[in-house]
């Protein structure tokens, strides 16, 4: 019996999950397209030389850590995605830390990327 | 700190890191070799954060606006370290935040200033989120004083961006303004909202009767052109009198307008962009009823900042219309014949991101960049 129930308080909080993420990813969604797509494109694909893609990124997919320091805080400064160099602005967004999360959420399981990890405004708080 | 440069060299002013961009050149139209003077490039200002509009005062100091939210003043070359107090309440977030400034043509007598902002949604207006703004005041001992708001756009919107924020005055006692689509772009097509309009005003906020649609049933009176986008350059035409306008198209797209009594500037029914995931705004770029740009920018260049040259020290240049790039980091002089663009020449290659430029009483061109929190002079 006890197994029951947690197996199924298990599914039922595997379900809320699932829910908040693919609600915060609708939420992410929106973001991207009043604040990001026009330097980082409809499908993330950037800018040659000039903004770097999201989609497939490395820098994105592989220091997670970074690209949501990036959207809280705006970047600076060279950086390297998929081997090419970058060295513009990103201005800081003025976003909360939901719609970081929300946003991190929607890119890092768009246009082929996909993410282990769900971004909370919890992680996104710690960020300084 | 000073280098001289033929103005038909392509220029990399300093090498600061944020100068670094490897930034591919787009020409719609041919280069041209200019017949100006050596020109010299100096940092004027720095230690400023997202610097978008510079006015010069009499005196020759200069006001500077961070979109931050922040009111600067240059003293004697000096960047005075305190901001200047009294600013409303500003929304710093996407595209908003504190964008133009502007004297009023007799500031010298009257004492305003003219600036605009993203605003929060106020108790009893229409709509949620913010809007863009626009507030006169004078300058009292470091801090704004005679507060008057001017004019709010109608209604809020809760996105962030497209506030448009560009503020000129004419010959003839008028002060117009931009507003952005705010990312809704069939509201630019209606005229019972000010989204995607210039708007005119006479100097102290009131209505010109004479605007072309007053009196019309729901539509807003303060309109004076729609179907824009989001038009971050605005000025004078000092031969013609008339107000040019430029505006970030989608992708691709950009435009450069004469913003004229009551006529539709097409967006988004005619555009020459694509929307940012590729997919078609509109299969048209022109229709009856609406009117062609007198030039467009086809990739983007993200035009910002935008002023004829007088030619008090370049003449050569007299009469040429600079357009600032943010994307490609670049200036374009455009020579102007007829309300036509008879030539283009990228100028001032990798300056960085240009949010603003102006000629100074002297003739000096100031360039404000962005990205390096400065602002160029070109002397």
């Amino acid at each position: 019996m006890k197994i029951v129930l947690i197996l199924l308080a298990a599914a039922v909080g595997y379900a809320a999950t699932f829910d908040d993420l693919a609600q915060s990813k609708a939420r992410g969604k929106e973001i991207y397209a009043n604040n990001c797509v026009v330097c980082h494109m409809g499908q993330g694909e950037g800018v040659p030389d000039l903004n770097p893609p999201l989609a497939k990124s490395d820098y994105l997919l592989k220091t997670p850590e970074k690209a949501l320091r990036a959207i809280k805080l705006g970047l600076e400064g060279p950086i390297q995605v998929n081997g090419v160099k970058y060295d513009g602005m990103m201005a800081e967004l003025g976003l909360s830390n939901q719609e970081v999360a929300d946003v991190m959420n929607y890119i890092s399981n768009s246009w082929g990327n996909s993410s282990p990890k769900i971004f909370t405004p919890k992680m996104v708080e710690s960020i300084k | 700190m000073t280098k001289l440069f033929s103005v038909s060299a392509i220029v990399a002013p300093l090498c600061i890191g944020a100068f670094l961009m490897c930034t591919p050149r787009h020409e719609p139209q041919q280069l041209t070799a200019s017949p100006a003077d050596d020109m010299k490039l100096e940092v004027a200002v720095s230690g400023l954060k997202m610097p978008w509009a510079i006015a010069f005062l009499p005196n020759g100091d200069m006001l500077v606006t961070e979109r931050t939210g922040q009111l600067r003043l240059v003293q004697n070359g000096q960047l005075h370290a305190d901001p200047i107090k009294g600013l409303p309440e500003i929304i710093y977030k996407g595209q908003g935040g504190l964008l133009d400034v502007v004297l009023h043509p007799k500031y010298a007598q009257n004492g305003w200033i003219y600036f605009s902002y993203a605003s929060p949604a106020q108790n009893g207006e229409a709509g949620a989120g913010f809007t863009s703004a626009f507030m006169r005041a004078r300058l009292k001992n470091h801090e704004l004083v005679d507060k008057q708001v001017l004019f709010r756009a109608k209604p809020n919107v809760t996105t962030n961006h497209h506030f448009g924020g560009r503020i000129v005055f004419d010959n003839a006692g008028f002060v117009y303004l931009t507003v952005g689509d705010r990312g809704q772009k069939e509201q630019a097509q209606l005229l019972n909202n000010h989204q995607g309009k210039v708007m005119r005003l006479n100097d102290d906020g009131s209505l010109p009767k004479d605007n072309p649609f007053v009196g019309r049933a729901n539509a807003m009176p303060e309109i004076f052109s729609y179907g824009h986008r989001n038009p971050q350059g605005l000025t004078l035409n000092p031969e013609t009198g008339e107000i040019w306008e430029h505006e970030h198209g989608p992708q691709g797209g950009d435009e450069v307008n004469i913003s004229r009594k009551g006529l539709n500037f097409g967006w988004p029914a005619i555009t020459f962009g694509i929307d940012y995931d590729n997919s078609i705004i509109s299969n048209d770029t022109a229709r009856v009823g609406m009117e062609q740009p007198v030039i467009y920018y086809k990739p983007s260049i993200a035009p910002c900042g935008m002023t004829f040259l007088k030619g008090t020290k370049f003449k050569a240049w007299q009469g040429n219309l600079l357009v600032g790039s943010l994307k490609f980091n670049y200036l374009k002089r455009c020579t102007i014949k007829n309300n036509k663009v008879v030539s283009q020449e990228t100028i001032f290659d990798k300056i960085g991101r240009v949010r603003d430029i102006r000629e100074a009483p002297n003739g000096d061109i100031y360039v404000v960049v962005e990205n390096t929190g400065s602002i160029m002079r070109i002397y």
